[in-house]
Order: C-alpha cells, then sequence, then structure tokens
C-alpha cells in the first residue's frame, strides 16, 4: 500500500469503497447496454434499429412490429429490471441483516408465503364468486402471492420480536418453521388440484416474466422502487450490523429501527418481485457475493450496486430464455438455476477458509 | 462525569447487580475489578445501554436512558471484550465503521492516526479476519478510538468504555494498550475499564472500584482499595498483596518492564 | 474439485451455453412452411388432428407440445405448452389465425396476440359424440371449409354412437376398467369421474373403477385394491419407458387385484384415447374389443 507522500498530485489512496462507488457507473452503462440488446433480440427478429430507421423515415410500424416494440420486449425489459433490482437488493439486505452471506429474501418468509398465496389462487380460485374473480381477473394469483408473503412476513416478525427487539436468530428458525407448514399446506392444496392447476403451479415455481404487461408494471413497479430506494439508506446500519448488534448499538445506529426498515424493504421488494415473476432463484444470493468479491462487503455501495448489477443480469437471463428454444421459451428460472449454481459453487469453493459460517 | 446511582440487574432468575453505586470523572481512568461474576461486565452493558436495569445511570448530566443511540456513540465509544467479524472487511474498513458521516478526507486521516495510535498502520489494507486475535483486538480499539478522536470535544469529555482491553495480548501491547488510556485520560476524556489484571490495574487507575456478588465491596484509589484483607475478601482466597514471593521461585512484575517509548 | 478446476468448469458451461443461446438466435427464421396460404397456429392434440382430418394441414405453420399425431405435425415447429406460450415465440411463427382447446394461456399472452391482430378460435371441449360434432364444426368454419366439417362430422358421429350402442346393448357383467395416468414411483394416479378417462371407459361399456373422486388424483394403495379393478387402462406412450406389465403387476398397490390374477393391462396411445377428436370411435371400439373379445 502506497503511503500518502510517495504520491505527488494525489490526495488519498484509493480505497476500496471509491472504486465501488465507481462501479455504479460501470454497472449502469453495462445495465443500458444490455438493456438495448434486449430490445433487440427476439424470436421475430425485429431488430431495434430497424424500427429507429423506420420511425427516423417517418414510416409507420407494422402491426405486428408495433405490438412487439411496446406490448412483448419494452414491458418486459422493465419487468427485468425492477424484478432483477428488488431481488438482488433484498439479498444483499438480508445477507446483511442475517450476518450470514447465504440468506436470502426467502428467509423472512417472502417466497414460501407467496408460493402458498399463489398455490390457493390457483387451485380454489375457481371457488371464489364470479364477481370478485371479474374484478381480479388474471391478477387474481399475483395478487394472492403478495399477501401471501406479507402475511408470512407479518407473522414471522411477530413470532420473534419481543419487548421491542427482534431476533434475528428466532426469525431464521421460525422462517424455517414456517416453510415447512406452508409445504404441508400446499401439500394438500396440491392433493385438490388437477392436471392443468399442477402444470400452472409447476410453471409458476420456475419463474417467468412472460406475463408482463404494463398494467403489472404499473402496480408492482412503485412498490419494488420505493422499497430499494428506502434500503439504499441502510448501508451504514449493515456495516455497523456485521460487526454484532451490541457494537452498531454502541456506534449510535438504532437497531431495531433499521431492523424494521429492512425487514419492510425486503418484504416489499421482493414480495412484489416474487408475485409477478413467480420463484426466480440465485440473483438474490449470486449477485451480492460476486460484488462482495470484486469490491469488498461495504453496504453503502454494496446495496446499489446489488440493484444494477440484478437488474442487468435478470434482463441477460430473460434474453436467454426467449430465444434458445424459439418459439417456445425457457422459464427464466431455469435460465437462473443453470447459469447461477455453478457460479455459486465457485464462489463457494474460491471462498473456503476466509468467510467463517 | 458518570454517575451510577442504585444499579440493579435481574439476569434470567439471578439477581446480577443490587443497588450498586459509583462515580467516574473525566482526566482520571476509573477500573472495575472483581472476581468472575462479580457483575463486572454486567455493570458495563447496562451503562452502555444494552441491558434493562433499575436505577438511574448518567453520563455529562444526561440520563442514559433518555438518550439516543447516535448521540450516546457521540459520548462515549465501548470496546467489547470480543468481536466476531461477519464479512471480510479490511482493517481501515472496520476502523471506519463507527465514524460519522464527514468528508472522506477526514475518515482517511482519523483512521491512519487511529491504526497507529495500535501500531497497525502496516495492515491497514489487510482482511481482518487473517489477524490474530490480539492484532483483532487492537483494531477494534483503533475502531473505538476513531470514533471518540478527540478527548474533550466542544467542552464536553468524552468517554473510553473499556471492557478486558488487554485480555488477550502481549506483554508489550498490554502496556501499550494501558498507555493510550493514560494519554485520552490526561487529555481530559474519561477512561473506565473493567480489568482482570490487577498488577496493570495498581499501575495505571487513578480509581478502582471493587465488585463482588453484585455490590460494591470498595471504591477508591489502588492503595486504598487493593490491600491484602479486602482482595481476600473480595476473591475469597487468601492474597497477599506487596511483598515478594519466597526464594527461588520466578515472578514478574510489569512495573520493572522496560518499554521503548513511542 | 479445486477452485480452479471450478473456474474452468464454468468458463466453458457458460461459454458453450452462450454459444447455443447465440446459435439459437441466430436460427431464428424457423423451418417455414413454404405452402401458400399456411397461416395457422393450432393448439390442442386433438385440434391438430382434426385439421388434418379436413385435408388442411397444408395451412398449419406450427402446433403445441401435444400436437404429435399425425406424424407430419410433428415435423412443425413446437410452440411449447399451452399455458405458457412465448408471445413473440407465436408472432415469430407469424399466424393470422390461432385454433385452440380451452385453456391456452397465460392470459396476458392471449391479449397480446389479439392486439396483433391475430384471429383467435377457441375450440370447446367435452367428451362425448356432440362435443366433438361441436368442435369439427367450429374448426371446419374457421378453416372457411363448412362442407368438409359437415362430411367429416356426419362421419365421425355416427360412427362413435354406434360404437357406443353395440357396446351398451351387450348382455353381461359390466368390467371394472382402472385407468392410471401414471404409477411413477410407485404411486398411482387415477382417473376419477369427470374426466376423459371415465367417458371412454363408459362408452365402451365398462365401469370405471375408480369412485368416489373427480379429476385425476393419487390413490392409496389400500383404495386401489377397494376398487378391485378387473382390468387396468393405460396410455401407450410408444417407448421404452412404458411400465412393463410384471413390473406394474408387482406394485403392492395392485397386486392383489383381480385385474393382477389376470394380468389384465390394456394399452392405448394417449391421444388417441383421450383426444375427443375424429379418431375416439377407433379407439372406443379398440377398448371394447380388448375387454369384451370379438
Amino acid at each position: 500500500m502506497v503511503a500518502m507522500t510517495d504520491m505527488p498530485g494525489r490526495t488519498r489512496p484509493r480505497s476500496r469503497l471509491d472504486r465501488a462507488r465507481q462501479l455504479h457507473l460501470l454497472l449502469a452503462a453495462f445495465l443500458a447496454l444490455v438493456a438495448l440488446a434486449s430490445l433487440n433480440v427476439g424470436a421475430t427478429g425485429f431488430s431495434l434499429l430497424d424500427v429507429l430507421a423506420k420511425v427516423l423515415r417517418g414510416e409507420a410500424l407494422s402491426r405486428t412490429e408495433a405490438v412487439v416494440l411496446w406490448d412483448i420486449r419494452l414491458p418486459r425489459l422493465a419487468m427485468g429490471l425492477v424484478v432483477g433490482a428488488a431481488l438482488a437488493t433484498s439479498g444483499a439486505v438480508m445477507q446483511g441483516l442475517f450476518r450470514n452471506p447465504l440468506a436470502d429474501p426467502g428467509i423472512v418468509g417472502v417466497t414460501s408465503g407467496g408460493m402458498l398465496g399463489a398455490i390457493l389462487a390457483i387451485v380454489l380460485g375457481g371457488a371464489l364468486p364470479s364477481s370478485l374473480l371479474a374484478l381480479t381477473g388474471g391478477y387474481l394469483v399475483p395478487c394472492a402471492a403478495f399477501l401471501g408473503s406479507w402475511a408470512t412476513t407479518i407473522l414471522l416478525y411477530r413470532v420473534s420480536t419481543r419487548a421491542g427487539r427482534t431476533s434475528v436468530a428466532t426469525m431464521l428458525l421460525a422462517g424455517i418453521a414456517f416453510t415447512a407448514l406452508a409445504g404441508a399446506l400446499a401439500g394438500v392444496l396440491i392433493y385438490k388440484a388437477d392436471d392443468q392447476q399442477l402444470r400452472d403451479l409447476t410453471f409458476w415455481n420456475m419463474g417467468s416474466l412472460a406475463g408482463a404487461s404494463w398494467a403489472k408494471l404499473a402496480t408492482a413497479a412503485p412498490i419494488i422502487l420505493t422499497a430499494i430506494a428506502g434500503a439504499l439508506f441502510l448501508g451504514r446500519g449493515l456495516n455497523g450490523l456485521a460487526l454484532g448488534e451490541a457494537t452498531a448499538h454502541h456506534i449510535g445506529i438504532p437497531v431495531q429501527r433499521m431492523k424494521n426498515g429492512a425487514i419492510l424493504a425486503v418484504a416489499a421488494a421482493s414480495g412484489a418481485a416474487v408475485a409477478v415473476s413467480g420463484g426466480i432463484g440465485f440473483v438474490g444470493i449470486v449477485v451480492p457475493h460476486l460484488l462482495r468479491l470484486i469490491t469488498g462487503p461495504d453496504h453503502r455501495a454494496l446495496l446499489l450496486n446489488s440493484a444494477l448489477l440484478g437488474a442487468a443480469l435478470l434482463v441477460a437471463a430473460d434474453m436467454i430464455a426467449r430465444v434458445v428454444i424459439v418459439p417456445a421459451e425457457l422459464p427464466i428460472g431455469i435460465v437462473t438455476a443453470v447459469l447461477g449454481a455453478p457460479v455459486f459453487l465457485w464462489i463457494l469453493l474460491r471462498q473456503r477458509g476466509v468467510v467463517d459460517l | 462525569m458518570l454517575i451510577v446511582e442504585n444499579l440493579s440487574v435481574t439476569l434470567g432468575y439471578k439477581r446480577a447487580l443490587t443497588g450498586l453505586s459509583l462515580t467516574a470523572r473525566p482526566g482520571a481512568i476509573t477500573c472495575i475489578v472483581g472476581p468472575n461474576g462479580s457483575g463486572k461486565t454486567t455493570c458495563l452493558r447496562a451503562m452502555t445501554g444494552d441491558l434493562a436495569y433499575t436505577g438511574r445511570i448518567t453520563l455529562g448530566g444526561r440520563d442514559i436512558a433518555a438518550l439516543k443511540p447516535w448521540e450516546l456513540a457521540a459520548l462515549r465509544g465501548v470496546l467489547p471484550q470480543a468481536s466476531a467479524l461477519a464479512f471480510p472487511f479490511t482493517v481501515s474498513e472496520v476502523v471506519q465503521i463507527g465514524l460519522h458521516n464527514g468528508t472522506s478526507g477526514d475518515h482517511d486521516e482519523i483512521t491512519r492516526a487511529a491504526l497507529a495510535r495500535v501500531d497497525l498502520l502496516r495492515f491497514a489494507d489487510r482482511a481482518y479476519q487473517e489477524l490474530s486475535g490480539g492484532e483483532q483486538q487492537r483494531v477494534q480499539l483503533a475502531r473505538v478510538l476513531a470514533q471518540v478522536w478527540e478527548p474533550v470535544s466542544e467542552g464536553t469529555p468524552r468517554w473510553l468504555f473499556l471492557d478486558e482491553p488487554v485480555s488477550a495480548l502481549d506483554i508489550a501491547h498490554q502496556l501499550q494498550v494501558m498507555r493510550i488510556a493514560r494519554d485520552f485520560a490526561a487529555a481530559g476524556g474519561g477512561v473506565l475499564a473493567v480489568m482482570h489484571d490487577l498488577n496493570l490495574t495498581a499501575m495505571y487507575a487513578d480509581k478502582v472500584v471493587l465488585l463482588a456478588e453484585g455490590t460494591c465491596l470498595a471504591a477508591g484509589t489502588p492503595s486504598e482499595v487493593m490491600t491484602s484483607q479486602t482482595l481476600s475478601r473480595a476473591y475469597g482466597c487468601a492474597l497477599t498483596v506487596g511483598r515478594t514471593p519466597p526464594p527461588g521461585t520466578p515472578f514478574l512484575l510489569p512495573h520493572l518492564a522496560a518499554v521503548a517509548a513511542e | 474439485m479445486t477452485g480452479k478446476a471450478c473456474a474452468v468448469f464454468n468458463a466453458v458451461w457458460i461459454a458453450a451455453f452462450g454459444t447455443w443461446m447465440a446459435w439459437s438466435a441466430s436460427a431464428e427464421q424457423l423451418v417455414s412452411v413454404d405452402t401458400p396460404h399456411a397461416e395457422v397456429l393450432s393448439i390442442g392434440s386433438e385440434v391438430t388432428e382434426i385439421v388434418y382430418a379436413l385435408g388442411q394441414g397444408h395451412r398449419l405453420l406450427a402446433r403445441d407440445s401435444t400436437s404429435t399425431w399425425p406424424e407430419a405435425a410433428r415435423a412443425l415447429p413446437d410452440v411449447g405448452y399451452m399455458r405458457a406460450l412465448s408471445p413473440e415465440g407465436v408472432l415469430s411463427v407469424g399466424p393470422s389465425l390461432i385454433l385452440s382447446s380451452e385453456g391456452a394461456g397465460p392470459p396476458e399472452t392471449i391479449e397480446v396476440l389479439r392486439a396483433a391482430d391475430i384471429d383467435i378460435v377457441e375450440v370447446s371441449g367435452g367428451f362425448d359424440a356432440e362435443a366433438i360434432a361441436v368442435k369439427i364444426r367450429t374448426i371446419g368454419a374457421a378453416l372457411d371449409v363448412p362442407d368438409k366439417a359437415e362430411a367429416l362430422a356426419q362421419e365421425v358421429t355416427p360412427a362413435l354412437e354406434q360404437v357406443v350402442a353395440r357396446a351398451e346393448a351387450r348382455d353381461g357383467e359390466r368390467k371394472r376398467v382402472l385407468f392410471i395416468l401414471s404409477a411413477a414411483g410407485g404411486k398411482l394416479t387415477v382417473g376419477g369421474r369427470n374426466t376423459g378417462a371415465d367417458a371412454v371407459i363408459r362408452m365402451a361399456g365398462g365401469v370405471n373403477a375408480a369412485e368416489g373422486f373427480d379429476g385425476y388424483k393419487a390413490l392409496t394403495d389400500e383404495a386401489a385394491s377397494v376398487a378391485a379393478p378387473d382390468v387396468i387402462l393405460m396410455m401407450d406412450r410408444g417407448g421404452a419407458h412404458d411400465l412393463s406389465a410384471e413390473a406394474l403387476f408387482a406394485l403392492p398397490a395392485l397386486a392383489i387385484t383381480p385385474a393382477a390374477e389376470t394380468r389384465s393391462l390394456i394399452r392405448i396411445d394417449g391421444l388417441k384415447l383421450l383426444g375427443f377428436g375424429p379418431r375416439t370411435a377407433a379407439a372406443v371400439s379398440e377398448l371394447n374389443a380388448a375387454l369384451y373379445g370379438g
């Protein structure tokens, strides 16, 4: 490490935090590139450049081109950005809160609650009065999934909070218990389900951005973006938490308030993400991990970088999902698993002995 | 001025502290000593706001129960007995964790100065988890020093609360840490340390508070408190203060160590 | 496995995957059916069958994953599972008309396809002769060949009604038939009431042994023996994957049934059996013959 006096013209040496902050710009540029590529790629073969050329020449787009661009690719891109950012940031926050690099949003019950809500809607949805069905229309499953996530998070929070203090250890254990319970309830419902419903459920579990629509975005995006924006303020607090809750308190961090904020942000962001896109895995664990390896665990930069990289990677995964078995489509959860699992294993192998779990 | 009045703490079913009262003044080092289970660490944890207690604790005239965490953090730094780190931060990053928002330039200077005080500047960019236990403890001390860098700020003395600060250190570093505490107090800050080591306490404390079974047995200067009779009563075994051991038995007195000047 | 070996493995793996993706992306222009007036996407095995039965197979651009009969259909591009369609994937095939059996989805995809000015005609389901006729007529109308549709309906409906009547008229004990959808892992999924299997069994003059529940459900081992089927009916998937009769009757659930004693197992092609299209009459007749001989 070069001493300050050895470098005339430089006020101070570059810290990991500075490098991490420079990464914001790099990742934003990468994200823009991936977004443009995503608009350019698709089963129909329309390229963005052709469309732009047409517009510049003053020609109207054909019906198909317009639908592909405005109703298919753009909403999917927006959904991918928002869901990817939500999952990655939630993962980073959860890992900081539980002081464990293997934590993911599922711990607070978001995924199991969401799945239970989805199963309830898929299997029992037909039994609802038709007026209610007409009201919710195709949004029954996402709404039910979102409500399921929230109900679970609130339940887990209440169980693990006593006298104003939340015990993260209790939350972890209660989360495991609840996931088992949700699995049992799901099993009962699965028994009642017919073949078609089972297929729907399987596809929901594998996750997909295919149902992206402007209407869904209008409901999910504000929730997710607000939650992520709020989460970015947790950086310093999560750093302090890495030294333990007592020390975090000693250095002036309002620990319980921070926990409340973190759990709220994660429940909102990943609850909404899971509700509109089903069960997409690995993004919440792999993205923060990769970033920690590159620029260190400082949460002040890690949270924003996670959002940017998560968004970019999910959009890239969606590109793969859309073209690899054209004209059909692969559920995006499969792509993230196929690419994410080996990378995750590699990270674990590399880090043996460095992080003590 | 740190004033503790009638402090009682119940942990589970056990009464850890009963009606404890003590005072500590800035510009001096106050050491709390006593046998295991006498309530030393419990007392410190109550003072740092980690435990529920009955009684009253005031720091600089303000009741600590009424202060917000960040207000307390501005007044005092706490060095814990042991510290785990969940993520692979570097040594300088750990030191910076306690720093409040300010310009990064200040952060860097204070960080480096704090690391230099504990003789770990050369490890500034090493991973914290690669260090030995003793080195990690010194990094924590640097963090605490960085947090309350100015012993007196705007006329208000700031405090160091140290929980067994020298337990994992070799003798040279033990003396170094105690000298840091001495310098802090000399500059006007207050130091409250929970200590196991009676010799170091005798060397550096201005005031000693001896606890036994949750109450204060004696309080005063080291010579007043550390008498054979008092210590024997507190520790439950015959202790002799101030005489040399039988011939042929080696003994070591830190007092006689010659440590290189900083 | 050392970290380095893992890194190499990952790099190769991701490179291979990425190459495959790039290659697929560049091969977007699919096996296009270069015949005039090809503009239809058919979804649902019986819908595809009916289209070919009407002599309109040359108008198909693509089909869904279940449409594997006739052989010509297999050569068409596959848009995947009908309830999980990809909007851009379907558009890339370029249909102007989609013929679909009930339940294509997801709903957002269907909306987008309608917005792209594609006609979507839904063909309703049903388990009897009348329903099949309705399917044929609906498809015929959509394809603008109502005469051919009428002719086909006139051929198919009486054929089925005849077979059913013959089965009905037969004297003697009705055999108890248990339709097993899957015996994977020793767990039996059987067809209860209100399923295609139930309808076919009854039309062929049998009795559905799976009483007391609706739909395709898992049956406990004991319930299977209580059901006491005389015959087991399964789909013939035409592969080596099919469970052999020995393996099937060795399962504890079935070992003590009357079917096991006589080793009565009937396999009929799945699409033919449960498609409820032009081949249903043949399927019912085949089942009837297998049950009662002659």
